[in-house]
């Protein structure tokens, strides 16, 4: 698979339906003990609908669409996100990424990430730079 | 946004601006330890990423890497790498009591990562973090405060794997 993709193309989506056990399980596996990501009373006392989805599982799942996209044949060299608002278990958060630039080799890919919530407001949104592994 | 005089700041915040700015520029080592194939498992599972390479030694083999390797965020998105602190140390709302966070409303902002190498299962990861900037700023709902840290993970022989700058945005 050594096809380079173009410049403007969506290389990867991806859905995450984040659920009050996936917040419980990534606030687990991060040591993460901040209530409003796994206990709905303390969320509901601070103002939220439901309980937050972490921002870097946000970015893992934006992320994922650009390793998803791309396969294994590139690895991500840097990113730079940034969350514009909260998202909370039972949204369905679509990521999304997009070629914006390609080096004149083709071996060094800019692209666009963007993670949008069920209503379509933008959750997060950054750049990403991967490079050919070949 | 535009910047606000310090003095207008809620005395939670306050607070934990002084604590936050007297650290600012200081570099903690720490030692992570050993990553291992479970922990890499995990928070693949808990992503919801099936990816072979974070799970499979024999898939990640055939493209290319000694190992199973983790996702490209892992090492920034776990809090804590040690045992934690003892539950009379944390604050009502869960986050550290090392931090002055109480009655305030912490949340990731954002990031930026420099990834020089994948982190390989078995690697054994050093943390240096140093708190580079704290800002006060006047949004549109109030004073938020951005404490921004600089993460820079390694393996036993020096080499950076990982540069990590995160923000975090503290409220009222």
């Amino acid at each position: 698979m050594n096809t380079v993709p173009a410049v403007g193309e969506q290389v990867g989506e991806v859905v995450m339906r984040p659920t009050p056990l996936q917040l419980f399980r990534y606030s687990a596996v991060t040591w993460n003990t901040h209530l409003i990501h796994f206990d709905q009373s303390w969320a509901a006392d601070e103002g939220y609908p439901g309980v937050l989805v972490h921002s870097h599982l946000h970015a893992a799942n934006a992320l994922r669409a650009v390793t998803e996209g791309l396969g294994a044949d590139w690895q991500i060299s840097s990113v730079s996100y940034r969350v514009l608002r909260p998202a909370f278990a039972g949204d369905a958060l679509t990521a999304t990424a997009e070629i914006v630039e390609s080096s004149e080799d083709g071996k060094l890919l800019t692209l666009a990430i963007k993670e949008v919530d069920g209503s379509g407001e933008t959750c997060l949104e950054g750049t990403v730079t991967a490079g050919s592994r070949s | 946004m535009t910047e606000i005089d310090l003095h207008e700041l809620s005395p939670e915040l306050a607070k934990y601006h002084e604590e936050v700015q007297s650290h600012v520029g200081d570099r903690e080592r720490r030692h992570i330890g050993i990553v291992d194939h479970r922990m890499i498992r995990r928070y693949a599972v808990a992503i919801g990423d099936a990816n072979p390479l974070y799970q499979d030694a024999d898939a990640a083999k055939a493209a290319g890497y000694p190992d199973i390797i983790a996702p490209p965020n892992m090492l920034a998105g776990v809090v804590d790498w040690g045992p934690g602190l003892m539950e009379d140390e944390i604050n009502p709302d869960g986050t550290p009591g090392s931090h002055s966070f109480g009655g305030l409303r912490v949340m990731g902002a954002g990031e930026e990562m420099e990834i020089l190498h994948p982190l390989v299962a078995g690697t054994d990861v050093y943390d240096d973090e140093v708190i580079d900037s704290v800002e006060v700023k006047q949004g549109r709902s109030g004073v938020l405060m951005f404490v921004t840290t600089l993460h820079e993970f390694s393996d036993d022989t020096g080499k950076v794997l990982n540069r990590n700058r995160r923000t975090i945005l503290v409220r009222p």
